[in-house]
């Protein structure tokens, strides 16, 4: 039987495999939303754990992949709505770029400020295309919405963003 | 907004926020099968109901008690 068939009977050993094919890719979609490792590594075992949980309910015509990565889309919007206020947009950086420390310092308190002023939503659709730049067709299908919706919210997002960077000097 | 400014404004945060470390450092298999194993020990709630059920029996209706006993 294949392996996503006996995921949906509940098949243990299959949700293992899965798992660890998976983890990897659920995580790095986890960490381009929230920014946080630990946040990111709590989300994708909750992410898996419903997944277990659900797997009554999921076709093994469909795209594993594409539905784990919906989980936990839906999970990492609710952490944005739960740490909006707290969270820093960005605490894991792999390197600088080549600027002053405290000018570069300055500059993400700027963005993580601008950021702050966007609802979950409209900031996970920002982070996804304009940082991470993410297809419209990828964030759509992880949040369940159209592309057309995914443009719509983008366009928000970034005269709000826009308009917040312009408070601090920012023209862009 | 054009596709110029977004692109601008794209540039600017991209320089400003640094690319992310994304790849997981542990296995996080075993946070997975501790879930599992409480789960695996918790009572289904159908259980609780079911026994209820004959502890309520048994209360109510306590002349059946020799009768199952002398069934058993």
């Amino acid at each position: 039987m294949e392996l996503l068939e006996r995921f949906a009977r509940g098949d243990r050993e299959a949700f293992e495999m899965l798992f660890r094919e998976h983890q990897r890719e659920v995580f790095a979609w986890c960490m381009r939303i929230v920014r946080d490792r630990a946040a990111a590594e709590d989300l994708t075992a909750e992410a898996f754990w419903k997944i277990y949980r659900a797997h009554g309910r999921f076709d093994p015509r469909r795209s594993f992949g594409a539905w784990a990565r919906r989980i936990a889309t839906n999970l990492a919007l609710d952490h944005l709505r739960k740490t909006r206020r707290e969270t820093p947009l960005d605490q894991d950086p792999v390197h600088e770029a080549n600027q002053n420390p405290a000018e570069q310092r300055e500059k993400r308190e700027q963005i993580a400020a601008a950021f702050r002023s966007l609802s979950p939503k409209l900031g996970l659709v920002a982070t996804l295309s304009l940082i991470e730049g993410v297809a419209h067709r990828e964030i759509a299908d992880s949040l369940g919405i159209s592309e057309a919706t995914v443009r719509v919210r983008l366009f928000r997002a970034t005269q709000i963003l826009r308009k917040e960077l312009k408070k601090f000097g920012v023209d862009r | 907004m054009n596709d110029h400014d977004e692109i601008e404004l794209r540039r600017y945060l991209r320089a400003g926020l640094p690319a992310m470390d994304l790849e997981l450092r542990r296995d996080l298999w075993s946070d997975i099968e501790g879930r599992l194993e409480k789960n695996d020990k918790r009572v289904p709630w159908f259980d609780w109901f079911l026994l209820g059920a004959a502890a309520a029996g048994l209360i109510g209706l306590p002349q059946i008690i020799p009768v199952l006993l002398y069934h058993l």
